[in-house]
């Protein structure tokens, strides 16, 4: 083995341990100066993050009285092992499928064990974001509990070596079990779209865990069980016994011997093939070969039997199109930038609040006297999570939309269609929350409608605005949908206009609940509808308008 | 010295390539010719251990690639078919990547690469992603890529695909350089004119199966009173069609 190679491989996999857009602003700044060493200007970035993290909480743990607090110590171990296995699973997935790249090594000459090595190196480096305060906690901690120094170097140097070994290791098999299954090998882009999507959701809602004002915090709070095994580890690390040892190092022991024995018996047989998509292995973990070496020749075959059974007959347009739009949502940046991020963790953290709030409610009959903040409240919760989704939906499209504007059919139809399924697609989950939330906090329906009603019609007139939007600053040769996000004004100004949307948002709730307060309920609700119907009357117009320009520009 | 001896490739229950039996001598440029899926690309992929085939044996200068699969790499710059890997990587980053490969050392990489650069016109496009590149671009990045280290034996898939006429020439024109200098070149095309052009030989393919190996003079000496297009539609095409 070549460590030149492998050192080689390692700053060629950087690129994708690494978010597209920090690689995009790298490499802007190597076009004014071509002596920028990339793989070193991200591996400092890495070192440093990893290096700040530890430290602010290697300092914290210094200041906590484990003995008498051993919960703490219980949700961050939790927390860090948890946080660890998912950053490794998705630059492992990052790494090794999402990169593409294991064709092209196969005519260089590089070995396979140099690939998979250079690989492994990038995955680690990649997760020292969260590995250095794992390794930091679990490296501390037997220094607070242990009887005595001996001990407690004893015990440190185990935890460091065994638990991220035992995170690291099961992370790299449960992916590769993953990547063997048949339902992996034949939807390879749904697959891997929902599962890195899945992974950045929990792991951008963990950090909500460690703060006590969110819910999030008493709900793992009340769920011991998760971190018992780590209360578990500090009992035994303060008062040893061969007992204790088995229960708790034990099965870090075991998870490690298991994953490294499995990783080289199954896994590194067949990681080359399996990742190139040329073999699989069925879930019941027996080999067959799959003939996909040539796709060509089976994409014939496919299409051949299609036509035979009649694949394209009763197939319409708008099915196409469907299939076609939700295909360019099947990218994990976009799933996450654009739909998880201001669908589920906005409306989360928006949660919260909503939690402590429910929490003085009790007694409280909410009635037609609030109909004005339901509206309000709707509104507002538009401008948090509507338009993000249309501001790219057409630029999603890349060359392809010159073509599809060449073909025989109404462009204006393809637009508005395109419009329609971007705002099921974008407003079911925020629709859903607020119909949750009513139910939960037993609102009355004609609350819970005025807040629909008023959601929606924002959210139209919204949609519309970015989606033109994205037509005016049309980019088809986009490189990452970050670029897409940043057209049209500076970042500095879109965090401004966010945050102004969110004290004004607050504002206007608060002082709409307190001017209903002063006001008959007759007088709040006739207002309220007035509002509502103004509210329809704007959005729809717009909306006819809206779809006028699109007919002219057909 | 290039051997492919019985060599067979198949699919499933297709067979790709059937027992391939060819020897290419050092400094001569072999043409493979066939319609698609006629199995140029499987003997191509073959020999450039992209992938493994069912029967036979393919030995470079004498040593078993299937034994000797890192070394019989280094002495092959390979570009495929289809110019679509490494893609979020820079072409910089690229063949940084390929030159260490290849065990070039810095000052020979940077030589080199200047030197392609000027030849396929790429110097402003060095430090962009390869993804963001047209096809004929892509196709540029990877002929650099493979003729960087200077290997002995070039094995090219279509290279001229997407090329811009001043390109293809200068390809061209390195390729009879390259044989010239007792070196091999093989590679793939649908352009008979091409063939024509720098080819000492070709091979015509047919559902896997090698139909002529010989010179293109003998070819069209066999078949005096038609074109060289006629006569490789007799051969390759669907016969009664063509006629």
């Amino acid at each position: 083995m070549r460590w030149s190679m492998i050192k080689s491989l390692i700053r060629l996999n950087l690129v994708y341990s690494t978010d597209t857009a920090t690689v995009d602003r790298i490499r802007k700044k190597q076009r004014e100066n071509p002596n920028l060493n990339m793989s070193m200007r991200l591996i400092r970035t890495q070192l440093i993050v990893g290096t700040l993290f530890a430290a602010v909480f290697g300092i914290m743990l210094m200041f906590i009285d484990m003995k008498k607090n051993p919960e703490q110590f219980g949700i961050y171990g939790f927390f860090f092992v948890m946080v660890t296995f998912l950053q490794s699973f998705l630059v492992i997935f990052n790494v090794f499928y999402e990169s593409r790249d294991m064709e092209g090594y196969r005519h260089i000459p590089v070995t396979t064990a140099e690939v998979i090595l250079g690989k492994s190196v990038t995955v680690i480096m990649g997760t020292f974001f969260y590995l250095f305060p794992l390794i930091v906690i679990f490296f501390v901690m037997p220094f607070k509990a242990a009887p005595n120094i001996p001990l407690a170097v004893c015990f440190a140097l185990t935890n460091t070596v065994l638990i991220p070994t035992g995170v690291l290791i099961s992370a790299f098999v449960l992916i590769n079990i993953i990547g063997a299954t048949s339902v992996f090998q034949r939807h390879k882009k749904g697959v891997s779209a929902v599962l890195t999507g899945i992974v950045s959701m929990i792991l951008g809602i963990s950090f909500l865990a460690l703060n006590p004002q969110l819910f999030i915090y008493d709900l793992l709070k009340n769920h011991t069980g998760l971190f018992e095994p780590y209360i578990k580890l500090l009992e035994f690390e303060a008062s040893p016994t061969i007992k204790g040892a088995a229960v708790t190092l034990g099965p870090w022991l075991l998870i490690s011997i298991f994953g490294i024995l499995y990783t080289r018996k199954v896994i590194l047989t067949n990681l080359y093939e399996q990742v190139s998509g040329s073999q699989s292995q069925n879930a019941g973990g027996k080999k067959h070969k799959l003939k996909v070496a040539n796709e060509d020749t089976l994409k014939q075959e496919k299409n051949l039997k299609n036509m035979k059974q009649g694949f394209w007959k009763g197939r319409s347009l708008k099915r196409l199109l469907f299939k076609y739009n939700l295909g360019l949502l099947l990218d994990t940046t976009v799933l996450f930038q654009f739909l998880i991020t201001p669908q589920i963790i906005m409306p989360l953290v928006m949660s919260s609040s909503i939690y402590q709030t429910s929490k003085y409610m009790n007694g409280i009959a909410i009635d037609w006297q609030y109909s004005i903040v339901a509206v309000v409240t709707g509104i507002f919760y538009a401008f948090m999570t509507s338009g993000m989704l249309h501001f790219i939906i057409i630029s999603l499209d890349r060359e392809n939309f010159n073509f599809i504007k060449s073909l025989p059919m109404d462009f204006s139809e393809y637009i508005m269609y395109k419009f329609r399924f971007a705002f099921v697609v974008q407003d079911i989950i925020p629709m859903a929350f607020i119909i949750g939330i009513c139910v939960w906090l037993r609102i009355p329906y004609y609350i819970m409608l005025m807040v629909s009603l008023s959601f929606l019609f924002t959210a139209l007139l919204i949609c519309h605005r970015d989606f033109k939007s994205d037509y005016k600053h049309l980019d088809l040769d986009w490189q990452s949908v970050t670029q897409l996000a940043n057209r049209g004004g500076s970042n500095i100004k879109k965090v401004l206009i966010f945050f102004l949307v969110i004290f004004l948002g607050t504002l206007f709730t608060v002082i709409s609940y307190f001017i209903s307060k002063e006001m008959s309920l007759e007088l709040v609700r006739t207002i309220s509808v007035l509002m509502l119907i103004l509210l329809a009357l704007i959005s729809l117009s717009y909306h006819r308008m809206e779809v006028r320009f699109w007919k002219s520009q057909s | 010295m290039i051997e492919f001896k019985n060599v067979s490739k198949s699919y499933g229950s297709i067979k790709a390539l059937k027992n391939l039996n060819i020897t290419i001598n050092n400094g001569e440029i072999l043409g493979l010719i066939g319609h698609n899926g006629a199995g140029k690309s499987t003997a191509i992929k073959s020999l450039v251990s992209v992938i493994k085939p069912t029967e036979g044996e393919i030995r470079v200068d004498g040593l078993s690639l299937k034994e000797n699969r890192v070394a019989i790499k280094k002495k092959i710059g390979y570009v495929s078919d289809s110019p679509d890997l490494f893609l979020r990587l820079s072409a910089m980053d690229y063949w940084d990547f390929i030159a260490g490969a290849y065990g070039l050392s810095d000052a020979d990489k940077e030589k080199r690469v200047k030197e392609l650069l000027k030849i396929f016109d790429l110097e402003d496009a060095v430090f962009q992603p390869i993804e963001s590149f047209s096809h004929g671009m892509r196709q540029k990045v990877f002929l650099i890529g493979a003729l960087l280290a200077n290997p002995d034996i070039w094995v090219l898939d279509e290279p001229m695909t997407g090329l811009d006429p001043q390109a293809a020439f200068d390809l061209k024109e390195l390729m009879r350089k390259h044989a010239g200098e007792g070196h091999t070149v093989i590679f793939s095309t649908h352009v008979l004119e091409v063939a024509e052009q720098i080819c000492d030989r070709i091979a015509i393919l047919k559902k896997g199966e090698l139909i002529y190996l010989g010179t293109i003079q003998a070819l069209k000496e066999m078949h005096p009173e038609q074109s060289l297009e006629r006569i490789y539609l007799d051969m390759a095409g669907r016969k009664e069609e063509n006629r």
